[in-house]
């Protein structure tokens, strides 16, 4: 669509410099030595009073970094990092413990407070709200989970939601079991060195037959400067569980790139399922792509029990570059996968982003929405694999891939590789990639909504397949994210 | 995605062949000094990077490092008695046929006899030994052919093929049949060039079939360049009829003008190894190319249909259709890329491709791209992969016809989508036969 004269003042008016979550804290924190070796690993681990076996295991990892070459097939460009010129660990001060909300500095309490998330469980306990669904938080603050509420109410149902450095401490029997099981430590450059250097992260286990009264949610802030943010989430639900987790991630504007190489497992065992939400609104970079954080993660669910289901769903706005492909290996027989995904990029963002539906068992369904809308002078890519094994017998994929861009100096791509080893497996995939058609524009236009308000309509439509797969609250939150992030892009 | 070459520690025989061959053989290929040059400069590319392996993207499905084991000798020349009496693979096409056996022009085989005004027809040898700047001019100039590592070894070894010159305006009422046949009872390896100029306005089918005289592994590289003038139009098809164990490395380039019209069907009917690769790029507005091919697979045959499409130009249309049929323990590839650049704008691309599995071990791999920054066009793709029906063949079962007849109905139906598209009613003819031939041996087998 030409870009006509109004759309691009407001372009320059409201562009990706006006970072809505770009505030930083002053809070006194605690930094490993900047770099990384073995005594880096032996820091953290030491930090965190491991066990042994855990320090073994991040040195096993580190030892196999070192031998490992970054990866350069994904379709993002920017200049080489330099790890040693990162710190690796930065936890907030005072982070001994708090018992409750009382305990945590202030300053982090108003910074959680700016960006809206319900950390208080108070004011949700008052009543005020007693009909919102409730959720349970596990904040992560730069590398360290400070706070996470409502730990009592889950606890009666058996429910363990802690941070994962706690899990080490209080269920090393459950973390040594799953940890790496999905993404082992060998699993890709950016993986292996999490395993090496992984601060912390939350951890989930939902015992068998429950069913989590609530929804578990991680917030994910990069506050210190010139910081990698290594979390690891481990998620298990046991048999015939169910559990909704959502992570929501924020940095603050800073020029330097951040980065963040996270690893998330999930384990569905028989009859379980969870449903992970993303909601990513790192810090993008300015329109020059200055500055923004590199968001290089490793997201992986097994289904590896018989009729288990993981959900994927993400509306990833942020970050200057995204790599991730948050993948499901269905395993167990008639498990199934989903991912529903919405990426938006503006400025000069580069994303390439995908999943991967690796199908083992029979009967295994997964099904793949993939939404990408991109303007200014952004790059995204869907970059996705389907492979049907030789003993996935009635094996069933669907796939659909759309891409809307705004303006002419962006880029959408589409990477699909299918590849089926079984006769009676079905696998469809179907890709598109279009602009907002004059005619849509003209229907809106012609009763009163202006062209601003058109897109963020013709979009919101655009996505909806998507939106419909997020927890209520947040649907509400992501609908407005999604205006945010395409306002002033060309119309 | 380019080629990217991972270290190669070390080389393989057929590599070593290959590297001790080209010094050896150079002098004796045709060309002056600027082709000399072109051949050193191919060769280098194929030296640095060896052959492809699964860790080139390109090439992740068809290795061709661990594949190919050994590199057949260089052609020697054709019983000519032998070559003229194989009858076309084309009954009835009415066609020219001009013979190309064991990598040489044969023009005592072909029909060159009163062409019409303004078509010339000539031995690619001849054009290279003089350096012929058209003929050089048309050589793979579209985006990643040139860099492509069997495109590449075609240019350092290529020996003849023909040049097809067409003038201006000039509409060729019999179809030009290009009947490339290696011959030799052992397996020899063969490197063709052909070069088709269709002059602004022109009109010409362009028919290639690629066979033998004897069942052996020959091992064949073939190239055409096809450059479409402005509002010309040109339809190429190609008959692949290979012997099951040979390897088959065959590639089209185009070049098409504002508002002409290409079409290229290819048939992948033989080959133990077979990569196809269509390299097309649209250097004028308002054009339209159709692209599609149907790939027949049994025992433990590897077929790689590989397109890369660059829409350089405004308002162009492009429709690409792609289907495989795929038994026993055979498995196929398909990678489609459209690449749409900013200025590209109006650009109207569909790309489709399916794949029918009709066995336990058959395996299918697909890889279509799109590579997009032009922000007003309509492009999509789809692909699919299954089995037969059970509704479907339900349905005919229950109406007493037998499975066998109702597979083989339903096979011919789905590929039919491909071959109707195919203008040349002879060529269908033809390739209604193979199919049909093909499946009574399924049946039979």
């Amino acid at each position: 669509m030409p870009a006509v004269q109004e759309t691009i003042e407001q372009v320059s008016a409201i562009d990706v410099d006006k970072y809505k979550y770009g505030f930083f804290t002053e809070i006194e924190s605690d930094l490993a030595p900047k770099g990384l070796d073995e005594s880096t690993v032996r820091f953290i681990s030491a930090k965190k009073n491991e066990p042994e076996w855990l320090l073994e295991w991040r040195l096993e990892a580190f030892r196999r970094w070192q031998t490992m070459t970054e990866p350069t097939w994904a379709r993002v460009h920017y200049p080489k990092i330099d790890f040693q010129d990162l710190y690796y660990y930065a936890a907030p001060k005072k982070t001994a413990g708090p018992k409750s909300l009382d305990e945590v500095d202030p300053e982090l309490l108003r910074t959680y407070e700016k960006l809206g998330i319900p950390l208080k469980e108070q004011e949700l306990l008052a009543g005020v709200v007693s009909d919102k669904p409730r959720v349970a938080v596990d904040a992560v603050f730069d590398s360290v989970s400070v706070v996470t509420t409502f730990k009592k109410e889950l606890a009666k149902h058996g429910v363990i939601f802690c941070s994962i450095s706690e899990a080490v401490r209080e269920h090393p029997e459950l973390v040594k079991k799953y940890l790496g099981s999905v993404v082992p430590t060998t699993d890709n450059y950016y993986a292996t060195l999490n395993s090496a250097v992984f601060s912390d992260g939350s951890f989930v286990y939902i015992p068998k037959g429950v069913r989590c009264p609530m929804e578990l949610s991680t917030y994910f802030r990069i506050n210190e400067k010139n910081t990698g943010q290594f979390e690891r989430t481990l998620i298990i639900a046991d048999e015939g569980s169910y559990v909704s987790y959502l992570e929501g991630c924020t940095a603050p504007t800073r020029d330097e790139n951040q980065l963040h190489a996270a690893v998330v497992e999930l384990v569905a065992l028989d009859d379980a399922e969870i449903k992970y939400s993303t909601v990513q609104n790192w810090y993008p970079g300015d329109a020059e792509g200055k500055g923004g954080i590199y968001n290089f993660v490793t997201k992986r669910g097994d289904c590896r029990g018989r009729n288990s289901k993981i959900s994927w769903t993400q509306v990833e706005t942020g970050s200057a570059i995204t790599w991730k492909y948050p993948s499901c290996i269905l395993r167990g027989d008639n498990s199934r996968g989903e991912f529903y995904s919405i990426a938006i990029s503006n400025g000069r963002q580069q994303v390439d982003s995908g999943t991967k539906m690796i199908h083992l068992g029979k009967n295994t369904t997964s099904k793949i929405i993939s939404k990408a809308i991109s303007a200014g002078r952004s790059d995204s890519t869907y970059r996705g694999l389907v492979s049907i094994g030789r003993k996935a017998s009635n094996a069933r994929n669907f796939t659909n891939c759309d891409s809307l861009l705004i303006g002419n100096k962006c880029g959408a791509h589409t990477v699909p590789y299918i590849e089926s080893k079984n006769a009676s497996a079905v696998v469809e995939h179907e890709a598109t990639t279009s602009k907002i058609s004059d005619d849509q524009m003209f229907y809106c236009l012609s009763r009163g909504l202006d062209e601003e308000e058109a897109i963020a309509l013709i979009v919101n439509g655009f996505v909806r397949d998507v939106l419909q797969q997020l927890p209520m609250e947040f649907m509400v939150e992501t609908q407005k994210l999604i205006s945010i992030s395409l306002e002033g892009s060309v119309g | 995605m380019t080629d990217m070459v991972s270290p190669t520690p070390l080389r393989t025989p057929a590599e070593d062949t290959l590297l001790r061959r080209f010094p050896a053989e150079k002098a004796a290929l045709p060309g002056n000094d600027t082709v000399r040059s072109l051949r050193d400069e191919a060769f280098a590319g194929f030296a640095a990077a060896g052959l492809p392996h699964r860790r080139v993207e390109a090439w992740k499905y068809t290795d061709l490092r661990a594949n190919v084991r050994a590199i057949a000798p260089a052609a020697p020349a054709a019983d000519i008695a032998r070559v003229g009496a194989l009858p076309s693979a084309v009954p009835g096409d009415n066609a020219r046929r001009l013979v190309v056996a064991n990598g040489r022009f044969v023009p005592e085989l072909s029909d060159v006899a009163e062409l019409p005004a303004g078509v010339t027809v000539g031995s690619l040898a001849d054009a290279l030994a003089s350096g012929d700047p058209l003929v050089l001019g048309a050589l793979s100039k579209v985006p990643q052919a040139e860099e492509n590592v069997a495109v590449q070894l075609n240019a350092a070894f290529m020996t003849d093929g023909v040049v097809i010159l067409v003038a201006d305006g000039l509409s060729l009422d019999r179809p030009i049949e290009i009947a490339h046949i290696a011959d030799g009872e052992t397996a020899v390896s063969t490197h063709v060039r052909n070069v088709v100029i269709a002059g602004a306005g022109a009109n010409l089918t362009v028919i290639e079939t690629i066979e033998s005289v004897f069942r052996a592994a020959h091992q064949s590289n073939i190239v055409t360049d096809i450059v479409v003038g402005d509002e010309a139009h040109v339809d190429h098809i190609r008959l692949q009829l290979e012997p099951d164990d040979a390897l088959s490395l065959t590639a089209v380039t185009a070049t098409i003008g504002a508002k002409a019209r290409f079409e290229t069907f290819n048939a992948v009917l033989g080959a133990g190894l077979a990569r196809a690769q269509v390299f097309a790029r649209f250097a004028g507005r308002e054009a339209v190319g159709g692209f599609r091919g149907a790939t027949l697979l049994s025992g433990r045959r590897h077929a790689d249909t590989t397109l890369v499409l660059t829409h350089d130009a405004e308002a162009c249309e492009s429709r690409e259709l792609y289907k495989a049929v795929i038994d026993d323990e055979a498995k196929s590839v398909f990678q489609g890329r459209i690449n749409v650049p900013a200025h590209a704008q109006k650009t109207d691309a569909r790309m489709m491709t399916a794949s029918l599995l009709l066995s336990e071990g058959a395996e299918a791999n697909a890889k279509p791209e799109l590579e997009i920054f032009a922000d007003d066009v309509q492009c999509g793709h789809g692909a699919t992969c299954g089995a037969l029906d059970d509704d479907l063949l339900f349905y005919m079962l229950a109406r007493g016809i037998p499975k066998a007849e109702a597979e083989k109905m339903l096979i011919l139906a789905y590929l039919g989508e491909a071959i109707d598209e195919v203008e040349n009613e002879a060529v269908r003819e033809t390739l209604i036969h193979r199919v049909e031939d093909w499946l009574a041996r399924r049946v039979a087998g």
